[in-house]
């Protein structure tokens, strides 16, 4: 390994070292200003290594991690929100009274973990991202320990995700026995000449259960339905800020490895297009229909985010280089309008110990707390896919994709379940606007921090920006996925 | 500011009753309002006046001043004056302005409009004095005028409709005006409903033409239909058409009149100002601006002509019938309206304007002595009531201006302005290539008739021993409500002399000053000696048709006579018979429309309505949303917060895609 590919791989190492530092220095001082600092520095200062290696990119340090445009893109998506994440959890913290050493450091290992799985060019870095990932989520999971929501959140994320876990190495084992390979595209390659002759030969049969294994994994991560039970409870017993991490970053890097590795195959060359059609439909409507009814927001988000990940799916199902641009657009606008909400839902969950979780909670906030709820109101219409904001041109993108590519019948399907999901949507501004009981009691009126409020206020600006002027993000997807995806 | 300076003064004068009628004194309101419409009056002279300086010698000294605004003439030659204030919808290629275009057939009528319209208002002032909402009843007069005026002065078709529907809407205020009386309400909702159909066709031809023509200034209408389109062309007779039932539905003819007799709900100067003399005969203008597209579909022609003897012919039966004072006048004007039509129809274009002007005013006169009778018996409307108000101390100055209104509808010979604007309708009506003897025919059949209804009308009410409303104490008119008809009464004596016959004297000031609008319109119609072998033949036949005229309104005033002063009771015992009873019945409820109407349209509409007033498309969706939910609790139960359950939904989706990659 060069000294040119340690500077490739300083986003990587950024964020590892940092952890490492807040963890050592965690030992002896528990000033929260410090790791706060620290792991927001880190971040940003990851952010500015992965704008010098973009002078680098294209470049593969070992066989296990290429940094190209693509993965840059997702790093900086994934840092940012990660970073802004952290910004949101110091109030969210120091209102618990919580030792913050650990929760940064674990915070800063994640982000390393996402990191490294949206670099990943091969099924070692893959699974070794994805554990570092998971293995930090279990802990901040479980992160206040004394809620006993918290804990059972977290038990129940550690039994699902080891089990979806050796689902992921068993199908890695079975396509390496298949196709002698580990590099993720010859794998995948491998798997669409061997697909043609299932029945035939032993190893299409075992390369075709190998993918459906390591699917499963995936899917198991992007909760998609039957796959998503954990996620309403985890998004629940999380403290707010780690359910922003679950639903954004996490996602986001795992959706990142999964366009490398599929996109430039194609679902349908390796026999997956029928059983993701399958899952994709179960999911949109699954992920409506459970939210429809639902009283406490963070589930509700937590169903809304399986659906999501639904049409996510449907862009991939497109396939192509539209499919693909559809699919990391979208990716862009949710994780910033599913940031957005989380913020809100954190900074508001900061003003007491307890969460603010329950819908009722939420009733008149729009009087009590313009700013917060016309903030939250924003994302919710992104979230709804409403004009103009970046959830809108992103839903128009996959639609435009899947029709284009022939897959009508899934694009009327996500138009049926993005109309059944403008109920509850809708229902969340409506609370938030209705008068208040008169029993309420006067909230405290403890300021969000300033640096909150920008956070916000940049995330409004953006998913309102992109749903106006799309043109510079669609040129920056383009060009992303250019790098994996050559038009 | 030129011609904008005629809009300005009823629109603010209207503006500032809405804000301010309430804190204003009856005087105040009478002078604002009346000073309105008076400068409107004073601004359309003002600029007038230089577009009459170009057509007669003797005011030629006018021109040249600079107190008069500028004049333009068009290629034709054609003088005008214009004003551009400014663009108003400017879509690719699409312009339309807030411009005004005064013409010679803009200034005839925004003369008459500000002029009668100033008398009506005088009037109006009078009659309405008692009434407590005498602010909101001026601010929709000022407001009508200054719609009327938008409406005639518009440059484009997009203005004249937005003029157009601003009378419409003034018109369904002032029928409603008494809006406690249920009925009103009804008629003025019947008023706007009706004419409605007509609004909808005329936005249609209006689309049609934009979307063709890609302008819809009326210059360049006229100019652009005639480069595109050849005559006859399927595309113009359909735009043609469209404008024709938009000025079917306005102007209250065949089959879309049903709505001005209800309108007679509305006070009186009301029916006077907009549902006589102005408002009605906006269909009569729009298809004399238009007239370019009518002269290219000559089917279209035709059945304007028809439309109007057709018209003329069973709104003066209507009127016969009637014992309401002021339906005999609407169906009256519906009558009138139809011979503006058929002069319309057979392309004899300044004519039928000559005819608009001096039903103007007799119509208006007869409106405001119907006005001053009721008001003189308390509110008292059934002319079986009335009679014998000629007599002594009741209204023989009422009765005298209702005389010359009824000489001049009736068309007595010589002496009123409505004989010669109808001899010169019924001249034209048989002249190629649009006339028809059989046209002809129906016109001097409806002359007839219309003076059979006009001096029934007023025997009735003047005439004969007085009626149980009329024995009474008699309210004698204010001084207010008695000078304004005088004018009128003035107006429709003198105005006929503007235009004679060839055979009286042949003075032509009107149609000089007209006919270079409709330049091309008169070269065809007529020709050389009117289509007859000679002049000599011309000649003869004129003074045949004149002939004829003055001899049907000199029968109809003897039958009249005869029938309803001398002899009442022979018409009382030839009602009692079978085929009496049937006639009367049908032509007092105007030929039963109003009950066909009513059978073919309203009630299957209204049982519709009932159908749908649960909605039952809301069933489909609610059906939707209850599925939704439905669905929603049932998969709830999936989520047992159990970690088995999960690990086994983790199986099962992973034998779900097994299933479905190994199927066969």
């Amino acid at each position: 390994m060069s000294g040119a590919d340690l500077w490739s791989l300083a986003p990587l190492i950024v964020p590892a070292l940092a952890g490492t530092l807040v963890m050592l220095l965690g030992g002896f001082n528990a000033n929260r200003r410090l790791h706060h600092g620290l792991a927001v520095g880190a971040l940003a200062a990851a952010l500015l290594c992965v704008g010098m290696a973009y002078g680098t990119a294209p470049r593969t340090v070992t066989p296990l991690l290429i940094i190209d445009s693509y993965a840059l893109f997702f790093l900086t998506l994934i840092y940012a929100a990660t970073g802004l994440l952290a910004m949101f959890a110091r109030p969210y913290l120091a209102v618990r009274e919580k030792d913050t050493d650990a929760f940064y450091a674990l915070l800063l290992f994640a982000a390393t973990g996402m990191g490294v799985l949206a670099c990943s060019n091969h099924f070692a870095a893959l699974f070794l991202g994805l554990e570092i990932l998971t293995v930090s989520l279990y802990t901040l999971i479980g992160y206040l320990r004394e809620d006993s929501r918290s804990l059972e959140a977290a038990a129940k994320y550690l039994v699902l995700a080891a089990l979806s876990s050796s689902f992921l190495l068993f199908g890695i084992a079975l396509v390496y026995a298949a196709t002698g390979t580990l590099l993720l595209n010859p794998a995948f390659r491998a798997i669409a000449d061997l697909a043609p002759q299932f029945g035939q030969q032993a190893e299409a049969a075992w390369a075709l259960a190998g993918g459906i294994f390591l699917f499963v994994g995936f899917a198991f991560k992007l909760a998609l339905v039957p796959f998503h039970m954990w996620s309403p409870d985890v998004y629940q017993g999380a403290p707010a800020p780690v359910t922003a991490l679950i639903a954004t970053g996490s996602k986001g890097a795992v959706l990142a490895v999964l366009l490398r590795a599929v996109g430039p195959v194609g679902l349908g060359e390796i026999g997956g297009a029928a059983g993701i059609t399958v899952l994709a439909v179960l999911t949109m409507f699954g992920g409506n229909l459970l939210a429809l009814l639902q009283d406490d927001l963070k589930r509700l988000l937590a169903y809304s985010s399986v659906a999501h990940l639904g049409y996510v799916m449907v862009a991939l199902l497109a396939g192509g280089v539209a499919g693909a641009q559809a699919m990391t657009f979208y990716v862009l606008a949710y994780v910033l309008t599913t940031l957005g909400a989380f913020g809100v839902v954190t900074i508001l969950s900061s003003e007491s110990p307890c969460e603010a979780d329950s819908l009722a909670a939420y009733r008149g906030i729009g009087w009590r707390r313009p700013w917060l709820a016309a903030t939250l109101a924003v994302m919710i219409l992104s979230l709804a896919g409403i004009p103009p904001t970046a959830g809108f041109l992103a839903k128009v993108a996959v639609l435009g994709a899947a029709i284009e590519a022939g897959r009508l019948g899934l694009a009327i399907a996500m138009a049926l379940a993005s109309g059944v999901a403008i109920y509850f949507y809708l229902r969340v501004i409506v609370v938030m606007y209705m008068q208040e009981e008169e029993d309420a009691t006067e909230a405290s009126s403890l300021p969000s921090s300033f640096a909150n409020a920008v956070a916000l206020l940049v995330l409004v600006a953006l998913v309102i920006a992109i749903g106006l002027h799309p043109t510079p993000w669609f040129e920056a997807v383009r060009v992303a996925v250019a790098t994996i995806l050559p038009a | 500011m030129t011609l904008s300076l005629m809009v300005m003064p009823p629109l603010i004068g209207a503006a500032l009753l809405a804000l301010a009628g309430g804190r204003l004194g009856r005087k105040a309101i009478a002078v604002l309002a009346c000073a309105a419409v008076a400068l409107s009056f004073m601004a359309a002279v003002w600029t007038s006046a230089p577009l009459l300086a170009t057509t007669y010698e003797s005011m030629s000294s006018l021109s040249g001043l600079e107190f008069w605004p500028q004049v333009s003439t068009t290629m034709e030659g054609v003088p005008y004056v214009q004003e551009k204030l400014y663009e108003w919808i400017g879509v690719g290629s699409l312009r339309v302005n807030i411009g005004f275009h005064l013409d010679a057939v803009a200034a005839l009528m925004v003369l008459v409009v500000t002029g009668v319209g100033l008398l009506i208002h005088l009037y109006a002032a009078g009659y309405m004095a008692d009434d407590p909402d005498f602010g909101r009843f001026f601010c929709y007069m000022n407001l009508f005028v200054a719609a009327m005026l938008i409406l005639v002065l518009a440059d484009n078709l997009v203005l004249l409709y937005l003029g157009w529907e601003g009378v419409g809407v003034c018109s369904y205020l002032l029928i409603g005006f008494w809006y406690r009386e249920p009925a009103n309400g009804a008629a003025a909702s019947k008023a706007f409903v009706v004419t409605r159909v007509g609004d909808a066709a005329l936005a249609l031809g209006l689309f049609l033409l934009a979307r063709d023509l890609g302008t819809l200034r009326i210059d360049e209408v006229a100019s652009g239909a005639a480069r595109l389109w050849a005559v006859g062309d399927p595309t113009v007779t359909l735009v043609a058409a469209l404008l024709l039932i938009g000025a079917v539905g306005k102007s209250a003819q065949v089959p879309l009149q049903v709505w001005l007799p209800d309108a007679m709900a509305g006070p009186t100067p009301v029916s006077a100002l907009i549902h006589a003399a102005t408002m009605v005969t906006a269909g009569v203008y729009l298809i004399a601006r238009t007239h370019a597209i009518f002269l290219m579909a000559p089917a279209v022609m035709a059945a304007v002509a028809i439309v109007g003897t057709l018209t003329a012919f069973l709104a003066g039966c209507a009127a016969l019938a009637q014992k309401d004072i002021k339906r005999v006048l609407a169906y009256s004007t519906i009558s009138q309206i139809g011979f503006m039509f058929a002069a319309l129809g057979v392309g004899a274009f300044a004519v039928a304007l000559f005819h608009l002007m001096t039903h103007a005013f007799f119509k208006a006169l007869l409106f405001l002595s119907a006005g001053t009778v009721s008001h003189a018996l308390h509110g008292e409307t059934d002319l079986h009531r009335m009679g014998g108000l000629r007599h002594g101390r009741a209204l023989p100055g009422t009765a005298a201006l209702a005389a010359v209104g009824v000489g001049s509808l009736a068309g007595l010979p010589l002496i009123t302005s409505g004989f010669y604007s109808k001899d010169a309708i019924l001249w034209a009506s048989l002249q190629p290539p649009y006339g028809h003897p059989m046209i002809l025919a129906g016109l001097l059949i409806t002359a007839g008739l219309t003076t059979l209804y006009a001096f029934r009308w007023y025997f009735m009410i003047f005439s004969g021993s007085p009626g149980p409303a009329s024995r009474g104490e008699v309210h004698r008119p204010r001084a207010l409500m008695l000078w304004p008809c005088v004018g009128l009464a003035a107006g429709a004596l003198l105005i006929g002399f503007l235009e004679t016959p060839e055979t009286l004297g042949g003075y032509h000031a009107l149609g000089d000053f007209l006919n270079p609008v409709f330049a091309a319109a008169e070269h065809t119609v007529g020709g050389e000696h009117a289509g007859f072998a000679s002049a000599e033949a011309a000649h003869t036949a004129e003074l045949a048709v004149q002939g004829a005229a003055a001899a049907m309104s000199l029968i109809g005033v003897l039958l009249a006579y005869y029938f309803f002063v001398m002899r009442p009771a022979w018409l009382e015992r030839l009602k009692q018979g079978a085929v009496g009873r049937l006639i009367e019945a049908t032509w007092r409820s105007g030929w039963g429309f109003d009950e066909v109407y009513e059978l073919v349209f309203v009630r299957p509409y209204v049982a519709l309505a009932k159908l749908l007033r649960d909605e039952p498309v809301d069933d489909v969706v609610d059906a939707i949303a209850g599925t939704a939910r439905f669905s929603s609790v049932l998969l709830s139960v999936t989520q047992t917060g159990r970690l088995r359950t999960y690990a086994g939904a983790l199986v099962f989706g992973i034998l779900l895609l097994l299933t479905i990659w190994l199927w066969p």
